[in-house]
Protein backbone atom coordinates (compact mmCIF):
# COMPACT_ATOMS: atom_id res chain seq x y z
CA UNK A 1 0.00 0.00 0.00
CA UNK A 2 1.34 3.49 -0.51
CA UNK A 3 1.69 5.89 2.16
CA UNK A 4 -1.21 7.70 2.85
CA UNK A 5 0.58 10.90 1.72
CA UNK A 6 1.17 9.36 -1.71
CA UNK A 7 -1.17 10.13 -4.67
CA UNK A 8 -0.13 7.40 -7.29
CA UNK A 9 -0.75 8.47 -10.90
CA UNK A 10 2.01 8.35 -12.98
CA UNK A 11 3.17 4.99 -10.67
CA UNK A 12 -0.87 3.43 -9.98
CA UNK A 13 -0.61 -0.17 -10.28
CA UNK A 14 2.97 0.25 -10.79
CA UNK A 15 4.13 -2.37 -8.43
CA UNK A 16 2.18 -5.20 -10.41
CA UNK A 17 4.53 -6.19 -12.46
CA UNK A 18 2.20 -6.63 -15.50
CA UNK A 19 1.99 -3.34 -16.18
CA UNK A 20 5.62 -3.57 -17.69
CA UNK A 21 4.04 -5.73 -20.66
CA UNK A 22 1.18 -4.04 -23.09
CA UNK A 23 -1.58 -6.30 -21.79
CA UNK A 24 -1.07 -5.28 -18.18
CA UNK A 25 -1.27 -1.54 -19.60
CA UNK A 26 -4.23 -1.84 -21.47
CA UNK A 27 -5.98 -4.34 -18.56
CA UNK A 28 -4.80 -2.60 -15.59
CA UNK A 29 -4.50 1.16 -17.08
CA UNK A 30 -6.94 1.21 -19.65
CA UNK A 31 -3.53 1.96 -21.76
CA UNK A 32 -3.81 3.08 -25.56
CA UNK A 33 -7.53 4.30 -25.07
CA UNK A 34 -6.42 8.26 -25.01
CA UNK A 35 -4.10 7.67 -27.74
CA UNK A 36 -6.85 5.59 -29.88
CA UNK A 37 -9.30 8.44 -29.01
CA UNK A 38 -6.72 11.39 -29.82
CA UNK A 39 -6.01 10.02 -33.39
CA UNK A 40 -8.97 9.12 -34.28
CA UNK A 41 -11.14 12.36 -32.84
CA UNK A 42 -8.87 14.94 -31.77
CA UNK A 43 -6.80 17.52 -33.78
CA UNK A 44 -3.28 18.55 -33.15
CA UNK A 45 -4.67 22.13 -31.81
CA UNK A 46 -6.87 20.44 -28.96
CA UNK A 47 -4.66 17.92 -28.20
CA UNK A 48 -2.20 20.66 -28.13
CA UNK A 49 -4.67 23.38 -25.82
CA UNK A 50 -5.36 20.53 -23.07
CA UNK A 51 -1.51 20.40 -22.82
CA UNK A 52 -1.21 24.16 -22.47
CA UNK A 53 -4.59 24.90 -20.06
CA UNK A 54 -2.94 21.87 -17.81
CA UNK A 55 -0.50 24.05 -17.08
CA UNK A 56 2.15 20.93 -16.95
CA UNK A 57 5.60 21.86 -15.78
CA UNK A 58 8.87 20.27 -17.25
CA UNK A 59 9.68 17.64 -14.56
CA UNK A 60 13.59 17.86 -15.92
CA UNK A 61 14.51 20.69 -13.86
CA UNK A 62 13.95 23.72 -15.65
CA UNK A 63 9.93 24.10 -14.76
CA UNK A 64 9.12 25.32 -18.42
CA UNK A 65 5.64 24.75 -19.34
CA UNK A 66 5.50 21.93 -21.32
CA UNK A 67 2.34 22.78 -23.66
CA UNK A 68 3.94 26.66 -24.46
CA UNK A 69 6.93 24.59 -25.53
CA UNK A 70 5.10 22.17 -27.95
CA UNK A 71 3.91 25.60 -28.80
CA UNK A 72 6.99 26.94 -30.05
CA UNK A 73 7.55 24.50 -32.93
CA UNK A 74 6.53 26.21 -35.91
CA UNK A 75 3.90 24.56 -38.61
CA UNK A 76 4.56 23.32 -41.83
CA UNK A 77 5.62 20.48 -43.96
CA UNK A 78 9.29 19.99 -42.39
CA UNK A 79 10.73 17.38 -40.61
CA UNK A 80 10.37 17.71 -36.97
CA UNK A 81 11.27 16.04 -34.59
CA UNK A 82 10.65 14.76 -30.65
CA UNK A 83 13.49 14.00 -28.33
CA UNK A 84 12.33 12.02 -25.22
CA UNK A 85 15.36 12.80 -22.45
CA UNK A 86 16.01 9.92 -20.36
CA UNK A 87 19.35 10.82 -19.62
CA UNK A 88 18.71 11.25 -16.35
CA UNK A 89 21.84 11.67 -14.62
CA UNK A 90 21.63 14.32 -11.73
CA UNK A 91 23.35 13.41 -8.53
CA UNK A 92 19.73 12.20 -6.51
CA UNK A 93 17.53 11.63 -9.10
CA UNK A 94 16.47 8.22 -10.11
CA UNK A 95 12.57 8.95 -10.97
CA UNK A 96 13.01 8.40 -14.49
CA UNK A 97 14.28 5.17 -13.99
CA UNK A 98 11.54 3.75 -11.61
CA UNK A 99 8.64 5.41 -14.46
CA UNK A 100 10.50 3.44 -16.95
CA UNK A 101 11.41 0.09 -15.66
CA UNK A 102 7.63 -0.04 -14.07
CA UNK A 103 5.39 1.81 -16.84
CA UNK A 104 6.78 1.79 -20.28
CA UNK A 105 4.21 2.18 -22.46
CA UNK A 106 2.57 5.03 -20.43
CA UNK A 107 5.98 6.99 -21.32
CA UNK A 108 5.46 5.53 -25.32
CA UNK A 109 2.04 6.86 -25.24
CA UNK A 110 2.96 10.07 -24.16
CA UNK A 111 5.26 10.21 -26.61
CA UNK A 112 2.60 9.71 -29.45
CA UNK A 113 0.53 12.21 -27.95
CA UNK A 114 3.12 14.81 -27.81
CA UNK A 115 3.77 14.16 -30.87
CA UNK A 116 0.55 15.04 -32.22
CA UNK A 117 0.43 17.91 -31.02
CA UNK A 118 3.70 19.05 -31.90
CA UNK A 119 3.31 17.54 -35.21
CA UNK A 120 6.53 15.14 -34.92
CA UNK A 121 7.02 12.28 -37.48
CA UNK A 122 10.18 10.88 -35.73
CA UNK A 123 10.99 10.31 -32.14
CA UNK A 124 13.92 9.05 -30.05
CA UNK A 125 14.37 7.99 -26.23
CA UNK A 126 17.55 9.28 -25.48
CA UNK A 127 18.41 7.06 -22.23
CA UNK A 128 21.62 7.19 -20.62
CA UNK A 129 24.08 3.82 -21.35
CA UNK A 130 23.92 3.53 -17.31
CA UNK A 131 20.70 2.14 -17.55
CA UNK A 132 20.96 -0.93 -19.86
CA UNK A 133 17.99 -2.72 -17.83
CA UNK A 134 15.90 0.06 -18.18
CA UNK A 135 16.85 0.01 -22.08
CA UNK A 136 15.80 -3.42 -22.43
CA UNK A 137 12.85 -3.00 -21.13
CA UNK A 138 11.66 -0.14 -23.41
CA UNK A 139 13.07 -1.93 -26.49
CA UNK A 140 10.90 -4.57 -25.55
CA UNK A 141 7.75 -2.18 -25.18
CA UNK A 142 8.75 -0.13 -28.28
CA UNK A 143 8.68 -3.15 -30.29
CA UNK A 144 5.28 -4.07 -29.18
CA UNK A 145 3.87 -1.16 -29.54
CA UNK A 146 4.75 -1.56 -33.25
CA UNK A 147 3.07 -4.45 -33.22
CA UNK A 148 -0.20 -3.35 -32.00
CA UNK A 149 0.11 -0.62 -34.70
CA UNK A 150 0.41 2.31 -32.10
CA UNK A 151 3.47 3.26 -33.77
CA UNK A 152 5.20 3.13 -37.42
CA UNK A 153 3.09 3.99 -40.44
CA UNK A 154 -0.51 5.27 -40.74
CA UNK A 155 -1.26 4.36 -37.17
CA UNK A 156 -4.85 3.03 -36.40
CA UNK A 157 -5.42 3.85 -39.84
CA UNK A 158 -5.47 8.06 -39.36
CA UNK A 159 -2.42 8.25 -42.12
CA UNK A 160 -0.30 9.40 -39.39
CA UNK A 161 3.42 7.83 -39.20
CA UNK A 162 6.15 7.85 -35.61
CA UNK A 163 8.97 6.06 -36.01
CA UNK A 164 9.89 5.67 -32.45
CA UNK A 165 13.62 4.62 -31.62
CA UNK A 166 15.67 4.24 -28.44
CA UNK A 167 18.90 5.06 -28.68
CA UNK A 168 21.07 4.52 -25.70
CA UNK A 169 24.33 6.78 -24.46
CA UNK A 170 27.67 5.98 -22.85
CA UNK A 171 27.90 7.96 -20.10
CA UNK A 172 28.21 11.38 -19.35
CA UNK A 173 26.44 13.95 -17.21
CA UNK A 174 26.34 16.74 -20.33
CA UNK A 175 24.09 15.04 -22.28
CA UNK A 176 21.05 15.40 -20.18
CA UNK A 177 21.53 19.26 -21.78
CA UNK A 178 19.24 19.44 -24.21
CA UNK A 179 21.57 20.75 -26.99
CA UNK A 180 24.11 18.41 -25.51
CA UNK A 181 21.89 15.68 -26.03
CA UNK A 182 21.09 16.77 -30.06
CA UNK A 183 24.99 16.34 -30.57
CA UNK A 184 24.71 13.13 -29.19
CA UNK A 185 21.80 12.03 -30.83
CA UNK A 186 23.54 13.46 -33.81
CA UNK A 187 26.47 11.06 -33.19
CA UNK A 188 29.28 13.64 -31.72
CA UNK A 189 30.76 14.32 -28.69
CA UNK A 190 27.90 16.32 -26.27
CA UNK A 191 28.91 19.34 -26.44
CA UNK A 192 26.26 22.17 -26.16
CA UNK A 193 25.20 24.34 -28.56
CA UNK A 194 24.72 28.24 -28.65
CA UNK A 195 20.77 29.43 -27.65
CA UNK A 196 18.86 30.89 -29.58
CA UNK A 197 18.01 28.70 -31.96
CA UNK A 198 16.60 26.92 -29.32
CA UNK A 199 15.56 23.82 -30.28
CA UNK A 200 11.87 24.24 -30.99
CA UNK A 201 13.25 26.13 -34.17
CA UNK A 202 16.55 24.34 -35.08
CA UNK A 203 16.94 21.39 -33.27
CA UNK A 204 17.45 17.50 -33.92
CA UNK A 205 19.23 17.69 -37.69
CA UNK A 206 18.49 21.44 -38.05
CA UNK A 207 14.51 20.52 -37.87
CA UNK A 208 11.97 21.56 -35.37
CA UNK A 209 12.66 19.68 -31.87
CA UNK A 210 10.53 19.22 -29.15
CA UNK A 211 12.28 17.58 -26.03
CA UNK A 212 10.81 16.27 -22.76
CA UNK A 213 11.42 14.40 -19.48
CA UNK A 214 10.58 11.20 -19.25
CA UNK A 215 7.90 12.39 -16.78
CA UNK A 216 6.70 15.14 -18.04
CA UNK A 217 5.65 13.01 -20.79
CA UNK A 218 4.45 10.35 -18.76
CA UNK A 219 1.78 12.93 -17.71
CA UNK A 220 0.74 13.44 -21.22
CA UNK A 221 -1.46 10.58 -21.29
CA UNK A 222 -3.07 11.36 -18.20
CA UNK A 223 -3.99 15.01 -18.99
CA UNK A 224 -5.16 14.64 -22.55
CA UNK A 225 -7.71 11.99 -21.60
CA UNK A 226 -8.71 13.72 -18.05
CA UNK A 227 -8.28 17.32 -19.07
CA UNK A 228 -6.48 19.75 -17.93
CA UNK A 229 -9.71 20.98 -14.74
CA UNK A 230 -8.82 17.26 -13.59
CA UNK A 231 -4.83 18.08 -13.28
CA UNK A 232 -5.70 21.48 -12.15
CA UNK A 233 -7.09 19.67 -8.73
CA UNK A 234 -4.13 18.21 -7.66
CA UNK A 235 -0.75 20.37 -6.31
CA UNK A 236 -0.72 24.60 -6.23
CA UNK A 237 -1.92 26.77 -8.63
CA UNK A 238 1.75 27.62 -10.31
CA UNK A 239 2.80 23.55 -9.90
CA UNK A 240 -0.26 21.67 -11.05
CA UNK A 241 -0.03 17.89 -10.86
CA UNK A 242 1.82 15.35 -8.87
CA UNK A 243 5.69 14.80 -8.87
CA UNK A 244 7.44 11.81 -8.37
CA UNK A 245 9.85 12.87 -5.72
CA UNK A 246 13.37 10.17 -5.34
CA UNK A 247 14.33 11.08 -1.71
CA UNK A 248 17.95 9.97 -0.78
CA UNK A 249 20.85 10.17 2.04
CA UNK A 250 20.09 10.40 5.63
CA UNK A 251 16.81 9.01 5.73
CA UNK A 252 15.44 5.85 6.91
CA UNK A 253 13.50 5.02 3.95
CA UNK A 254 14.67 6.40 0.69
CA UNK A 255 12.77 5.93 -2.52
CA UNK A 256 10.62 7.23 -5.19
CA UNK A 257 7.57 8.68 -3.60
CA UNK A 258 4.81 10.39 -6.21
CA UNK A 259 3.01 12.97 -4.04
CA UNK A 260 0.71 16.02 -5.11
CA UNK A 261 2.91 19.11 -5.64
CA UNK A 262 2.96 21.33 -2.39
CA UNK A 263 2.90 19.40 0.01
CA UNK A 264 4.37 20.46 3.07
CA UNK A 265 8.81 19.26 2.92
CA UNK A 266 8.40 18.25 6.20
CA UNK A 267 6.05 15.76 5.60
CA UNK A 268 8.39 14.38 2.96
CA UNK A 269 11.07 14.00 4.62
CA UNK A 270 9.84 12.43 7.60
CA UNK A 271 6.54 10.98 7.48
CA UNK A 272 6.88 9.31 4.37
CA UNK A 273 10.93 8.96 3.95
CA UNK A 274 11.14 8.22 7.34
CA UNK A 275 13.19 11.16 8.63
CA UNK A 276 17.20 10.87 9.53
CA UNK A 277 18.11 7.80 11.95
CA UNK A 278 17.74 8.01 15.85
CA UNK A 279 19.63 10.47 17.49
CA UNK A 280 20.58 12.67 14.55
CA UNK A 281 19.18 15.73 13.13
CA UNK A 282 19.04 17.13 9.16
CA UNK A 283 21.76 19.63 8.71
CA UNK A 284 20.84 20.76 5.34
CA UNK A 285 19.51 19.51 2.19
CA UNK A 286 19.41 19.37 -1.97
CA UNK A 287 15.34 20.05 -2.38
CA UNK A 288 16.38 19.38 -6.45
CA UNK A 289 19.23 17.39 -6.86
CA UNK A 290 22.75 18.26 -6.61
CA UNK A 291 22.89 21.25 -8.99
CA UNK A 292 20.17 23.12 -6.49
CA UNK A 293 21.35 25.00 -3.67
CA UNK A 294 21.76 23.72 -0.58
CA UNK A 295 19.12 24.16 1.92
CA UNK A 296 19.52 24.40 6.23
CA UNK A 297 16.67 22.26 8.12
CA UNK A 298 15.55 26.24 9.51
CA UNK A 299 15.15 27.27 6.19
CA UNK A 300 13.84 24.54 3.95
CA UNK A 301 11.53 22.14 6.09
CA UNK A 302 8.70 24.37 6.97
CA UNK A 303 8.45 24.85 3.38
CA UNK A 304 5.43 23.61 0.89
CA UNK A 305 7.61 21.67 -1.70
CA UNK A 306 6.82 23.43 -5.32
CA UNK A 307 8.95 24.96 -7.86
CA UNK A 308 7.66 28.38 -6.72
CA UNK A 309 8.87 27.83 -2.85
CA UNK A 310 11.52 26.65 -3.51
CA UNK A 311 12.51 29.30 -6.07
CA UNK A 312 11.55 31.89 -3.62
CA UNK A 313 13.69 30.19 -1.13
CA UNK A 314 16.39 31.10 -3.62
CA UNK A 315 16.86 27.13 -4.36
CA UNK A 316 14.87 25.33 -6.55
CA UNK A 317 12.55 22.02 -7.03
CA UNK A 318 14.78 21.02 -9.85
CA UNK A 319 14.34 17.28 -10.96
CA UNK A 320 12.43 16.96 -7.65
CA UNK A 321 15.34 14.84 -5.86
CA UNK A 322 15.78 15.63 -2.29
CA UNK A 323 19.26 14.17 -1.06
CA UNK A 324 19.57 14.69 2.96
CA UNK A 325 22.40 15.32 4.88
CA UNK A 326 22.27 14.76 8.22
CA UNK A 327 24.33 16.14 11.20
CA UNK A 328 27.12 13.30 10.26
CA UNK A 329 27.94 14.85 7.17
CA UNK A 330 30.79 17.16 6.72
CA UNK A 331 30.08 20.34 4.56
CA UNK A 332 33.58 21.10 3.16
CA UNK A 333 33.82 17.11 1.99
CA UNK A 334 30.25 17.36 0.34
CA UNK A 335 31.06 20.69 -1.32
CA UNK A 336 34.33 19.15 -2.86
CA UNK A 337 32.31 15.85 -3.76
CA UNK A 338 29.76 17.78 -5.85
CA UNK A 339 32.43 20.02 -7.60
CA UNK A 340 34.75 17.02 -8.60
CA UNK A 341 31.30 15.71 -9.91
CA UNK A 342 30.95 18.77 -11.94
CA UNK A 343 34.52 18.56 -12.87
CA UNK A 344 34.87 15.51 -14.37
CA UNK A 345 31.53 16.19 -16.46
CA UNK A 346 32.57 19.43 -17.76
CA UNK A 347 32.70 18.72 -21.67
CA UNK A 348 35.22 21.65 -21.91
CA UNK A 349 33.49 23.50 -24.07
CA UNK A 350 33.32 26.77 -21.91
CA UNK A 351 36.39 28.36 -20.02
CA UNK A 352 34.42 29.42 -16.93
CA UNK A 353 33.18 25.94 -16.37
CA UNK A 354 36.12 24.27 -17.52
CA UNK A 355 38.71 26.12 -15.75
CA UNK A 356 36.75 27.15 -12.82
CA UNK A 357 35.22 23.12 -11.93
CA UNK A 358 38.82 22.69 -11.65
CA UNK A 359 40.03 25.56 -9.41
CA UNK A 360 36.91 25.25 -7.20
CA UNK A 361 38.47 21.08 -6.49
CA UNK A 362 41.49 22.19 -5.94
CA UNK A 363 40.78 24.78 -3.37
CA UNK A 364 38.51 22.80 -1.69
CA UNK A 365 41.37 20.18 -1.81
CA UNK A 366 43.10 22.61 -0.43
CA UNK A 367 41.17 23.29 2.67
CA UNK A 368 40.17 19.70 3.68
CA UNK A 369 43.82 19.29 3.72
CA UNK A 370 44.04 22.14 6.43
CA UNK A 371 46.57 23.97 3.73
CA UNK A 372 44.03 27.15 2.64
CA UNK A 373 43.96 30.50 4.09
CA UNK A 374 40.53 32.51 5.04
CA UNK A 375 41.08 34.36 1.89
CA UNK A 376 40.43 31.37 0.55
CA UNK A 377 36.45 30.94 0.96
CA UNK A 378 36.46 34.40 -0.48
CA UNK A 379 37.92 33.35 -3.90
CA UNK A 380 36.01 30.34 -3.76
CA UNK A 381 33.06 32.37 -3.25
CA UNK A 382 34.24 34.77 -6.11
CA UNK A 383 35.15 31.92 -8.49
CA UNK A 384 31.56 30.70 -8.31
CA UNK A 385 29.97 34.47 -9.11
CA UNK A 386 31.95 34.41 -12.19
CA UNK A 387 30.90 30.94 -13.39
CA UNK A 388 27.02 31.78 -13.05
CA UNK A 389 25.76 32.56 -16.41
CA UNK A 390 28.65 32.58 -17.97
CA UNK A 391 28.87 29.57 -20.60
CA UNK A 392 26.13 28.37 -23.00
CA UNK A 393 24.58 25.80 -20.35
CA UNK A 394 24.20 25.58 -17.22
CA UNK A 395 26.45 22.65 -16.17
CA UNK A 396 29.31 25.33 -14.53
CA UNK A 397 26.28 27.18 -12.26
CA UNK A 398 25.00 23.86 -11.18
CA UNK A 399 27.82 23.35 -9.48
CA UNK A 400 28.30 27.14 -8.75
CA UNK A 401 25.31 27.39 -7.00
CA UNK A 402 25.20 24.69 -4.62
CA UNK A 403 28.72 24.92 -3.94
CA UNK A 404 28.16 28.69 -3.51
CA UNK A 405 25.45 28.41 -1.30
CA UNK A 406 27.26 25.98 1.05
CA UNK A 407 30.44 28.23 1.68
CA UNK A 408 27.84 30.84 2.61
CA UNK A 409 25.77 29.17 4.57
CA UNK A 410 28.22 26.90 6.47
CA UNK A 411 31.34 29.57 6.28
CA UNK A 412 32.16 28.68 10.02
CA UNK A 413 32.32 25.02 9.20
CA UNK A 414 34.62 25.90 6.60
CA UNK A 415 36.93 27.80 8.78
CA UNK A 416 36.96 25.43 11.27
CA UNK A 417 37.76 22.40 9.15
CA UNK A 418 40.90 24.67 7.22
CA UNK A 419 42.05 25.34 10.98
CA UNK A 420 41.51 22.11 12.30
CA UNK A 421 41.61 19.59 9.55
CA UNK A 422 42.14 16.47 12.13
CA UNK A 423 39.25 17.32 13.96
CA UNK A 424 37.09 17.04 10.54
CA UNK A 425 34.01 14.73 10.81
CA UNK A 426 34.56 11.38 9.23
CA UNK A 427 34.44 12.16 5.64
CA UNK A 428 33.65 8.48 4.40
CA UNK A 429 30.78 6.45 5.54
CA UNK A 430 28.66 9.24 7.41
CA UNK A 431 25.52 7.39 7.19
CA UNK A 432 25.63 3.86 8.83
CA UNK A 433 23.94 0.77 8.26
CA UNK A 434 21.76 -0.11 5.81
CA UNK A 435 18.23 1.65 5.08
CA UNK A 436 15.18 0.04 5.89
CA UNK A 437 13.92 -2.00 3.46
CA UNK A 438 12.33 -0.52 0.69
CA UNK A 439 9.45 -3.01 -0.14
CA UNK A 440 8.53 -6.83 -0.59
CA UNK A 441 10.26 -8.48 -4.02
CA UNK A 442 8.32 -7.45 -6.67
CA UNK B 1 21.84 3.30 -39.56
CA UNK B 2 19.19 2.96 -41.20
CA UNK B 3 16.50 4.00 -37.87
CA UNK B 4 17.75 7.37 -38.00
CA UNK B 5 17.42 9.90 -40.76
CA UNK B 6 21.48 10.84 -40.73
CA UNK B 7 24.06 8.10 -40.61
CA UNK B 8 26.41 9.68 -38.57
CA UNK B 9 23.43 8.77 -35.46
CA UNK B 10 24.54 5.85 -35.57
CA UNK B 11 28.20 5.97 -34.30
CA UNK B 12 27.55 5.48 -30.44
CA UNK B 13 25.24 2.26 -31.22
CA UNK B 14 28.16 1.25 -33.90
CA UNK B 15 30.73 1.64 -30.74
CA UNK B 16 28.56 -0.13 -28.11
CA UNK B 17 28.96 -3.06 -31.19
CA UNK B 18 32.73 -2.91 -31.58
CA UNK B 19 32.99 -3.16 -27.68
CA UNK B 20 30.42 -5.79 -27.21
CA UNK B 21 32.54 -7.66 -30.11
CA UNK B 22 36.02 -6.98 -29.09
CA UNK B 23 35.40 -5.66 -25.18
CA UNK B 24 36.83 -2.38 -26.00
CA UNK B 25 36.47 -0.37 -28.47
CA UNK B 26 40.43 -1.58 -30.53
CA UNK B 27 41.82 0.41 -33.70
CA UNK B 28 40.63 -2.46 -35.86
CA UNK B 29 36.89 -2.44 -34.19
CA UNK B 30 37.10 1.66 -35.07
CA UNK B 31 38.18 1.17 -38.61
CA UNK B 32 35.95 -1.36 -39.63
CA UNK B 33 32.80 0.58 -38.10
CA UNK B 34 34.10 3.81 -39.46
CA UNK B 35 34.48 2.35 -43.05
CA UNK B 36 30.99 0.87 -42.51
CA UNK B 37 29.23 4.14 -41.67
CA UNK B 38 31.76 5.96 -43.96
CA UNK B 39 33.01 8.37 -41.57
CA UNK B 40 36.99 8.81 -40.43
CA UNK B 41 38.03 6.35 -37.94
CA UNK B 42 39.16 9.59 -36.32
CA UNK B 43 35.82 11.19 -35.91
CA UNK B 44 34.87 7.62 -33.94
CA UNK B 45 37.95 7.72 -31.90
CA UNK B 46 36.63 11.13 -30.74
CA UNK B 47 33.03 10.41 -30.22
CA UNK B 48 34.83 7.49 -28.41
CA UNK B 49 36.87 9.39 -25.91
CA UNK B 50 34.24 11.65 -24.98
CA UNK B 51 32.09 8.99 -23.05
CA UNK B 52 32.84 7.16 -19.59
CA UNK B 53 31.21 3.88 -21.20
CA UNK B 54 33.01 3.51 -24.18
CA UNK B 55 36.86 2.11 -23.38
CA UNK B 56 39.82 3.31 -26.04
CA UNK B 57 41.87 0.90 -23.59
CA UNK B 58 41.85 -2.78 -22.83
CA UNK B 59 39.34 -3.22 -19.82
CA UNK B 60 38.73 -6.64 -17.98
CA UNK B 61 35.49 -9.19 -18.90
CA UNK B 62 33.48 -7.80 -16.09
CA UNK B 63 32.36 -4.51 -15.64
CA UNK B 64 32.08 -3.13 -12.00
CA UNK B 65 31.08 0.46 -11.55
CA UNK B 66 30.82 1.59 -7.76
CA UNK B 67 28.93 5.14 -7.45
CA UNK B 68 30.91 7.12 -5.69
CA UNK B 69 28.46 10.61 -5.46
CA UNK B 70 26.54 12.23 -2.35
CA UNK B 71 24.16 9.87 -1.77
CA UNK B 72 26.27 6.63 -1.80
CA UNK B 73 28.79 8.04 -0.05
CA UNK B 74 27.29 9.12 2.77
CA UNK B 75 26.47 5.59 3.11
CA UNK B 76 29.88 4.21 2.46
CA UNK B 77 30.64 4.13 -1.32
CA UNK B 78 34.17 5.02 -0.79
CA UNK B 79 34.89 1.19 1.95
CA UNK B 80 33.05 -0.46 -0.74
CA UNK B 81 34.81 0.66 -3.84
CA UNK B 82 38.07 -0.25 -1.93
CA UNK B 83 36.46 -3.76 -0.85
CA UNK B 84 35.89 -4.14 -4.48
CA UNK B 85 39.54 -3.40 -5.09
CA UNK B 86 40.63 -5.67 -3.08
CA UNK B 87 38.55 -8.43 -3.80
CA UNK B 88 39.19 -8.06 -7.58
CA UNK B 89 42.90 -8.60 -6.71
CA UNK B 90 44.49 -5.43 -8.41
CA UNK B 91 45.94 -7.20 -11.17
CA UNK B 92 43.46 -9.44 -12.31
CA UNK B 93 42.91 -8.96 -16.05
CA UNK B 94 39.37 -10.32 -15.77
CA UNK B 95 37.77 -7.01 -13.95
CA UNK B 96 37.58 -4.09 -14.09
CA UNK B 97 36.83 -1.72 -11.52
CA UNK B 98 36.13 1.83 -11.12
CA UNK B 99 34.59 4.77 -8.92
CA UNK B 100 31.81 6.17 -11.07
CA UNK B 101 29.77 9.26 -10.85
CA UNK B 102 26.06 9.01 -9.95
CA UNK B 103 24.32 5.70 -11.06
CA UNK B 104 20.44 6.94 -10.61
CA UNK B 105 19.88 4.44 -7.76
CA UNK B 106 20.48 6.58 -4.53
CA UNK B 107 17.50 4.93 -3.33
CA UNK B 108 19.59 1.67 -2.70
CA UNK B 109 23.24 3.38 -1.70
CA UNK B 110 25.77 1.90 -1.17
CA UNK B 111 25.51 0.45 -4.67
CA UNK B 112 27.59 -0.95 -7.58
CA UNK B 113 26.75 -1.38 -11.55
CA UNK B 114 28.09 -4.88 -12.33
CA UNK B 115 28.24 -5.72 -15.91
CA UNK B 116 25.53 -2.89 -16.72
CA UNK B 117 23.17 -4.74 -13.91
CA UNK B 118 22.75 -2.69 -10.19
CA UNK B 119 22.53 -4.10 -6.92
CA UNK B 120 22.66 -2.38 -3.64
CA UNK B 121 22.31 -1.71 -0.72
CA UNK B 122 25.63 -3.09 -0.59
CA UNK B 123 28.13 -3.87 2.41
CA UNK B 124 31.43 -3.87 1.86
CA UNK B 125 31.80 -7.66 2.54
CA UNK B 126 30.15 -8.41 -0.68
CA UNK B 127 32.27 -6.95 -2.85
CA UNK B 128 34.13 -10.50 -2.62
CA UNK B 129 31.07 -12.76 -2.17
CA UNK B 130 30.04 -10.69 -5.89
CA UNK B 131 33.63 -11.80 -7.50
CA UNK B 132 33.51 -15.38 -6.08
CA UNK B 133 30.09 -15.11 -8.15
CA UNK B 134 31.52 -13.79 -10.96
CA UNK B 135 34.54 -16.19 -10.94
CA UNK B 136 32.98 -19.24 -10.59
CA UNK B 137 30.22 -18.36 -13.39
CA UNK B 138 27.26 -17.72 -10.98
CA UNK B 139 24.18 -15.75 -10.75
CA UNK B 140 25.58 -12.40 -8.73
CA UNK B 141 24.04 -10.99 -5.55
CA UNK B 142 20.26 -12.47 -6.83
CA UNK B 143 18.82 -11.00 -3.04
CA UNK B 144 20.18 -7.08 -3.95
CA UNK B 145 19.38 -6.90 -8.03
CA UNK B 146 17.61 -3.43 -8.57
CA UNK B 147 14.95 -5.38 -10.81
CA UNK B 148 13.50 -7.48 -8.26
CA UNK B 149 12.59 -4.71 -5.86
CA UNK B 150 9.92 -3.45 -5.20
CA UNK B 151 8.11 -0.12 -4.97
CA UNK B 152 9.19 2.27 -2.21
CA UNK B 153 6.68 2.85 0.42
CA UNK B 154 5.02 -0.54 -0.18
CA UNK B 155 5.65 -2.88 2.23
Amino acid sequence: MPHRLEKRILLEHAEDPALRTLDGYRRLAGGYATLERAYKEMEQDEVLKRLEESGLRGRGGAGFSMGKKASFLPRGDMAKYLCCNADESEPGAFKDRELMQRNPHQLIEGIALAALAADAGHAFIFIRGEYDEQADILDTAVAEAYEAGYLGTNILGCHRDLELVVHRGAGAYICGEETALLDALEGKRGNPRLKPPFPAVQGLYGGPTLINNVETLSNVPHIVDKGPDWFHQYGTEQSPGTKVVSISGGVRRPGNYEVELGIPTRELIFDIAGGPEDGHEIKAFFPGGSSSPVLTAEEGLDLPYSFEAMAEAGSMLGSGSIIVCDDRVSIPHLALRTARFYHHESCGKCVPCREGTNWTVKMLERMVRGEATPMDLDIVSSVQQNIIGHCLCVLGDSMAMPVGAMVRKFREEFEEVMANPELVLDPHAVVQGAPETLGAQA
Amino acid sequence: MGRYPDRRSASIPALWAVQERYGWCTPEGIRQAAAVMRVTPAYLESVASFYDLLHTSPVGTHRIEVCTNISCWMRGADRLLEAFQEAAGGDDANFYVTGFECLGACDIAPMASIDQRYYGPLEAAEAGVAIDQLRAGQEVLPDKALAKRGLAGDA
